[in-house]
C-alpha cells in the first residue's frame, strides 16, 4: 500500500524541513536511522480500512493530523512547573518531555542504583551513542510497523534505560510525554528503549498527557509513541501506561517486548480517553519459562474510540502469557480489543489465557471483540473469553437499598469492575494513583495530569 | 397487640405482579412501632414479593394499592430514599459484589443515612470503630469487613452479614427475608440474637420466614400466614407453632372452606 500521492509529497516535504531544521544536529548514524525508516514507511504507508490488523480503527484522520510533524520548542508553561506529575509515588526518577522535547527543569534522574544507564535528551543524539544504530528498532520492527518507521524517521529525543545485571530498582521510573499543543496542532513521536539485564527489576511507567492550557486552547495533538522491551534471562519487568490526553487526541502506542528465558513481563495499560486510542502490544516469548501478563483498561464516553491489538508469539514450549483487558464504555464510544496468541509448532506446553469484558454504560456504546489464536503445537492450553454487560441491576438495588444514591452506587460498581485491572499493580500507591485517574475521567473532569495528585 | 399509636407502616389493597404473573392481590398489613410480625406461607406465596415492593419494586410492580411508611406515601420514594428513612431489607439471596469491600458498602451506607438525618459524616477510624463492635456481637471476624461484599462467603456468612448491615445501620423498619433459611442451629441463635439487640420501642421488624423454628428465637408480636397474595390469617405467636404442626394444607383448606 502506498500513500496518495499528495500526501506522500507533504510528508516527503516535512521531513526535509524536520531534518534540515530542528533534527538537524544529529549526528550520522541518526540521519542514517532516520532516512532508513523513512523508506520503510514509504514501502508501507498508513495502514489502510482493508488491512485486517486495522479493522476497527479508521486512519484517515489520523493521517490528516500528522503535519506538522516536526518538534516544536514551548515555553515550560508556569502552572506545570509546580505539579510533580507522580502517580502516588514522590521520590523516584522523573523525565518530563514536551511536545517531544526533554525538559529538565521538570525532571529528576536522581535516585537510580549504580549501574544502571539513563540516556535521555541531546545525549541521544550524540555520536557516543552510535551504537544505539543496531539497537533501536530491534524489537519495534520499522519493516513491519508503519507507525514505528515514522516514529524513527523523527526520533529526536526520548530514552533509553539499561538496568545491569542482578540490579533492582526499588522506586519506579516514571516519564511524562507532555503536549502543550497552544494554538496549534502538534505531533510527537516519543521513543523509549528499556534493557533490563539478568535478574535485574524494574517498573517503568510512562504517561501520555496534554497540559491544562493546550486543552482549554482547544489544541489537537498526535502522539505516536514507541516503547521497547528487552528483557534478558531472569529480569523482571513491570510496565504502566497510561494514556490520557484527553477527548480531541490521537495516539498511536507501540509496545514491542522481547522475553529471554525465565523473564517476567508484567504490564498495565490504561487509556483513558481520546479521539482515536490505537494501542498495540507485541510480545515474544523466545525462550523457555518465559512469562507475560498483560493488563488492560479502557474508560470511554463522548464519541472516543479506542483500539487494543495485542500480539503474543510464544515461540518455544513451556512459556506462559494471561491478558485480561477491560472496557468501561459510555457515550457513543467504541472500544475495541483484539488479541492475537500465535504458538509456534514446536511451542508445546503453552500457557496462553486471554479475556476481554466490556461494561456498556449506555445504549449508544459500542464494543468489539476479537481473540485471534493460531495454534500450531498439539499439547498447549489456551483458553479465551470474552463479556459484554451492563451494570449488574440486582447489585444496584442491593446498592441502593442501603441508602447509597444511585450515581455513587454506580461509580462504586464501575471502580468494582476495573479493580482487576488497577489491583494488578500491587503497589498500594501505585494502585491508589490509578484509582484516582479513574475516578476523576468518570466524574467527567477533563483528563489534566494534576488530577492525579 | 394493642396499640394506639400510629402505624409505622400501612399496607392498604396492595396488587403486585412479578415477571407476568400477579403475585399479590390484595394485601394489607400494619405495623406499629416495636412490633415484630412474622410472616409465613408456603412457596410462591407472595413472600419475597411483599419484601421487593417495600424496598424498592425493583423486580415487582404494584397494580393497585397503596403503602403509607411514616406517613409517606412509601411509592414516591427511590430505594435508597426508603434506606435513609429507616427501611432495611435482609435479603433472601444477598448479592456478591466482587470489587467492593463489605465496609465500604457500609460506610457509604451509613454516612448517606446520617447526612440524611442531619448527623455529620463518620471518618474511617469511628466508622471501624462501630463496624466492628457490631461484628462482634455477631461473633464474626472483623476481617469480613475488609472483604469484598458477599464474595464468596458461605450461604451462613452471607446471611450474618446481612444481619451486621442492619445493626450498623439501625433502621426503624428491618424487613428479613428468610434470614433463617441455610442457617444450623448455632447460626440462627447469633442472628436472632443480633435482632434482639436491636429491638426497641420504635423499631419493628417484618420477619418473612417458612419455619417456625426462627420464631423460638425472635418472638413475635403478630404471626400472619399469606397464601395465594394475601393474608389469609393473623394471630399470636402460637399460630406459628399450629402451621408448624400442621403444615399449609390445612390453612389452604380451611381458608377456601
Amino acid at each position: 500500500m502506498s500513500l496518495a500521492t499528495a500526501q506522500a509529497t507533504a510528508f516527503e516535504a516535512d521531513f526535509e524541513r524536520f531534518e534540515q531544521a530542528a533534527g538537524a544536529s544529529a549526528p550520522a548514524w541518526l540521519h542514517d536511522l532516520r532516512r532508513q525508516a523513512m523508506d520503510h514507511f514509504r514501502a508501507q504507508g498508513i495502514p489502510g480500512p482493508k488491512h485486517e490488523d486495522w479493522l476497527y480503527t479508521n486512519t484517515t484522520p489520523l493521517a490528516k493530523s500528522l503535519l506538522p510533524i516536526a518538534p516544536r520548542a514551548v515555553e515550560v508553561p508556569g502552572s506545570l512547573a509546580a505539579h510533580r506529575f507522580t502517580l502516588g509515588v514522590e521520590e523516584g526518577t522523573r523525565l518530563v518531555f514536551l511536545n517531544g522535547r526533554y525538559e529538565p527543569s521538570l525532571s529528576s534522574t536522581e535516585g537510580l542504583p549504580e549501574g544502571v544507564v539513563l540516556v535521555h535528551g541531546a545525549a541521544l543524539r550524540d555520536e557516543e551513542h552510535a551504537d544505539l544504530r543496531a539497537e533501536l528498532g530491534t524489537v519495534a520492527d520499522p519493516a513491519k510497523h508503519p507507525f514505528a518507521a515514522l516514529n524513527m524517521a523523527y526520533l529526536y529525543d526520548g530514552f533509553v534505560l539499561r538496568v545491569p545485571k542482578g540490579v533492582v530498582v526499588e522506586k519506579p521510573v516514571q516519564t511524562l510525554f507532555l503536549h502543550s499543543p497552544v494554538g496549534q496542532a502538534v505531533a510527537v513521536h516519543p521513543r523509549v528503549l528499556v534493557v533490563a539485564g539478568e535478574n535485574s527489576r524494574v517498573t517503568f511507567i510512562e504517561r501520555y498527557g496534554i497540559d491544562c492550557i493546550g486543552a482549554l486552547a482547544g489544541g489537537t495533538c498526535f502522539t505516536n509513541a514507541v516503547t521497547e522491551y528487552v528483557l534478558h534471562q531472569g529480569a523482571h519487568v513491570r510496565a504502566m501506561r497510561v494514556q490520557h490526553e484527553g477527548t480531541n487526541t490521537y495516539h498511536v502506542g507501540l509496545t514491542a517486548v522481547q522475553q529471554a528465558r525465565d523473564s517476567r513481563f508484567d504490564s498495565i495499560s490504561l487509556s483513558l480517553g481520546g479521539a482515536i486510542d490505537r494501542n498495540e502490544t507485541h510480545v515474544a516469548l523466545q525462550d523457555t519459562g518465559a512469562e507475560c501478563n498483560l493488563n488492560g483498561l479502557y474508560v470511554l464516553g463522548n464519541e472516543e474510540h479506542v483500539d487494543n491489538h495485542t500480539v503474543i508469539r510464544h515461540e518455544v514450549p513451556h512459556c506462559k502469557s494471561a491478558q485480561l483487558y477491560k472496557g468501561v464504555l459510555g457515550g457513543k464510544s467504541n472500544g475495541a480489543f483484539t488479541g492475537r496468541v500465535v504458538v509456534a509448532p514446536d511451542a508445546q506446553k503453552t500457557v496462553a489465557d486471554q479475556a476481554n469484558h466490556t461494561l456498556l454504560l449506555s445504549d449508544h456504546a459500542v464494543a468489539e471483540t476479537r481473540p485471534q489464536l493460531e495454534i500450531y503445537a498439539d499439547d498447549v492450553q489456551c483458553a479465551h473469553g470474552a463479556t459484554i454487560g451492563r451494570l449488574d441491576e440486582e447489585a444496584l438495588y442491593y446498592l441502593r437499598s442501603r441508602g447509597i444514591g444511585p450515581r455513587t452506587a454506580r461509580n462504586l460498581l464501575v471502580h468494582a469492575f476495573a479493580s482487576e485491572i488497577t489491583e494488578a499493580a500491587e503497589d498500594p500507591q501505585l494502585v491508589e494513583g490509578l484509582e484516582m485517574l479513574i475516578a476523576s475521567r468518570l466524574e467527567g473532569r477533563a483528563n489534566r495530569p494534576e488530577d492525579a495528585q | 397487640m394493642t396499640n394506639d399509636t400510629n402505624p409505622l407502616l400501612s399496607v392498604r389493597g396492595v396488587h403486585a405482579t412479578a415477571g407476568d404473573k400477579l403475585v399479590l392481590k390484595g394485601l394489607d398489613l400494619e405495623v406499629k412501632p416495636g412490633e415484630v410480625h412474622a410472616i409465613m406461607g408456603p412457596n410462591g406465596s407472595g413472600k419475597s414479593t411483599l419484601a421487593r415492593v417495600l424496598t424498592g419494586n425493583v423486580g415487582a410492580d404494584v397494580t393497585a394499592g397503596e403503602v403509607l411508611y411514616k406517613g409517606q406515601d412509601l411509592f414516591e420514594l427511590a430505594p435508597e430514599e426508603r434506606a435513609r428513612e429507616g427501611m432495611f431489607l435482609a435479603f433472601q439471596y444477598p448479592v456478591e459484589i466482587p470489587g467492593i469491600a463489605n465496609s465500604t458498602l457500609l460506610r457509604e451506607g451509613l454516612n448517606a443515612i446520617r447526612e440524611h438525618r442531619g448527623q455529620p459524616e463518620l471518618d474511617a477510624i469511628d466508622f471501624l470503630q462501630i463496624a466492628r463492635e457490631k461484628a462482634a456481637v455477631l461473633e464474626m471476624d472483623p476481617a469480613m469487613l475488609n472483604r469484598a461484599v458477599n464474595y464468596g462467603f458461605s450461604g451462613g456468612e452471607k446471611k450474618r452479614n446481612e444481619v451486621l448491615q442492619m445493626l450498623v445501620l439501625e433502621p426503624s423498619l428491618a424487613i428479613l427475608d428468610e434470614t433463617d433459611s441455610g442457617l444450623d442451629i448455632d447460626a440462627l441463635k447469633i442472628v436472632a440474637k443480633g435482632v434482639n439487640a436491636l429491638r426497641s420501642e420504635d423499631r419493628s421488624f417484618i420477619v418473612i420466614t417458612h419455619y417456625q423454628r426462627l420464631l423460638d428465637y425472635i418472638v413475635p408480636d403478630v404471626v400472619h400466614v399469606l397464601s395465594d397474595g394475601k393474608i389469609v390469617r393473623s394471630g399470636d405467636k402460637d399460630l406459628a407453632l399450629e402451621l408448624e404442626a400442621k403444615g399449609y394444607a390445612w390453612l389452604e383448606e380451611g381458608a377456601n372452606a
